[in-house]
């Protein structure tokens, strides 16, 4: 379980999170939604430490984010997914994804490796594992972003609009890996903009705006009982 | 008594110039080498914003990179026995010298590599619970590496012709066997075209030969598997 208690981010005199709590229950998909600038990304990003909260105290777990020696295990339980990929080009597909879980977990090469094919089997990727990222597609190289995340075995997935930055025909490759992994239970939080998706596979969404949090509710409330205007009219503008 | 009579060239001023090239080649390999580890090594400080070793590198930096290396040699070959129990001879002089000098130019280049890697890879990196020094050798210097070579390949030949100025503090090295010879034989169209061409053909090798490394180091660290 991932615990926000009332989180603020600024930088310098610039607000970007303003007092946000809630949860993020295990087992659970969590959209969050907002419009560009809302503060989306950077709520995940003091998830796992990338950023460092201006105020309040995110508990992962149970552990604090705020206490140094635990932000390299709520890394480790806070797998993260990128917008731009982040792939390492000097390394292989295979050798992105078992990076981490052998110098950092200290799993055997060779196990490691065996984990690596069969998530690259998963996301339909067997025969590119000897492929560096620039020979991808953003598509493939997204997968293999998943791959890497999923090889440390996380607890939870934080994934920041982790379509927007390939081309739409190669999303749709991407997003059912996503929903297979939602099916399957994993935890994910997922910051957004493609609202049907969001739809389809969270459980639970988060509307934020202008750093604060507006709505945190069923994803059938959010968008089957929605009576809040401004939320209407972002979901009608992104349909379109 | 004529005072011309040693003006002809002889078969062991042959052996002068290559005694003289002997020289040049060993204080510019062995100023480059420490030099380049040295940088790095400093470069690494810098980077890693290391509390006071950071601004003291910063400050060595810009203090070597802007004094001629000539008032640098000087320093050394005259200062240091003043100031310290430690009197250098000519050839420890140039070594000492042109090795800090070299290291100073080498920091700049290799902290530009390092910052040259992207942010998102830092974020991929520590994200996935690794600490600076695993992202520093597992992800970062990899890459760098690569931008390092070209402008280090720079450096190396234009230190290559800078070591003639040790010539002055008295190494028989190159320039200083082509001082000698024209001193005596007063032919200064002959004995520098030389000169200058042996540095011209060392420096070419020495392209030559860096760009065959990076060649292969480049094919090493490909990040595109060999066209097929």
């Amino acid at each position: 379980m991932i615990e926000l208690k009332a989180i603020g981010k600024s930088y310098g005199t610039l607000q970007v999170l303003n007092d946000i709590s809630m949860s993020f229950r295990d087992g659970e998909v969590t959209a969050v939604l907002g419009p560009s600038g809302a503060g989306k990304s950077t709520l995940i990003r003091c998830i796992n430490c990338l950023e460092i909260l201006s105020a309040g105290d995110i508990l992962v777990d149970g552990k604090s984010v705020r206490e140094r020696r635990n932000v390299r295990e709520i890394r480790r339980q806070c797998s993260m997914v990128f917008q731009q990929f982040n792939l390492y080009p000097h390394l292989t597909a295979l050798d992105n994804i078992i990076l981490a879980p052998v110098h950092v977990l200290g799993l055997a090469r060779e196990a490691a490796r065996q984990r690596a094919r069969e998530l690259l089997a998963m996301v339909g990727l067997a025969d590119k594992e000897r492929r560096y990222p620039a020979e991808l597609s953003g598509g493939e190289q997204q997968r293999v972003g998943i791959c890497r995340a999923l090889a440390m075995r996380p607890r939870h997935l934080l994934l920041d609009e982790v379509t927007s930055a390939i081309d739409p025909e190669m999303t749709a490759e991407v997003l059912r890996v996503i929903e297979n992994l939602a099916a399957q239970g994993t935890t994910m939080v997922l910051v957004t903009h493609e609202i049907d998706f969001a739809r389809r596979v969270a459980h639970r969404i988060a509307f934020i705006e202008r750093g604060r949090l507006i709505k945190h509710e069923s994803s059938d409330d959010f968008f089957g009982n929605q009576s809040d205007e401004r939320i209407l009219r972002f979901i009608q503008k992104m349909k379109h | 008594m004529n005072l011309y009579q040693y003006t002809a060239f002889v078969p062991h001023d042959a052996m002068l110039i290559w005694n003289g090239f002997l020289w040049t080649f060993g204080i510019f390999a062995s100023s480059t080498v420490l030099g380049s580890l040295l940088g790095f090594l400093l470069a690494l400080l810098l980077h890693a914003r290391v509390p006071i070793l950071a601004w003291l590198v910063a400050g060595f930096v810009e203090l070597f990179r802007n004094s001629p290396l000539l008032v640098q040699l000087f320093l050394v070959f005259y200062g240091l026995p003043v100031v310290t129990s430690f009197s250098p001879s000519a050839t420890e002089a140039a070594i000492l010298t042109m090795t800090v000098n070299t290291a100073a130019f080498m920091v700049v280049i290799v902290v530009a590599a390092l910052d040259a890697v992207p942010r998102g890879q830092w974020h991929a990196a520590i994200s996935s619970g690794m600490g600076y020094p695993q992202v520093m050798r597992l992800v970062v210097l990899p890459q760098a590496v690569r931008t390092v070579i070209p402008p280090a390949i720079v450096l190396a030949v234009g230190q290559l012709q800078t070591s003639s100025l040790v010539s002055i503090i008295g190494v028989n090295e190159l320039a200083r066997a082509g001082t000698i010879l024209n001193n005596r034989t007063l032919r200064p169209f002959i004995v520098w075209p030389v000169i200058g061409l042996i540095y011209f053909v060392m420096a070419k090798l020495l392209s030559h030969f860096a760009a065959r490394v990076e060649r292969r180091v480049r094919a090493r660290i490909t990040w595109f598997a060999p066209a097929t």
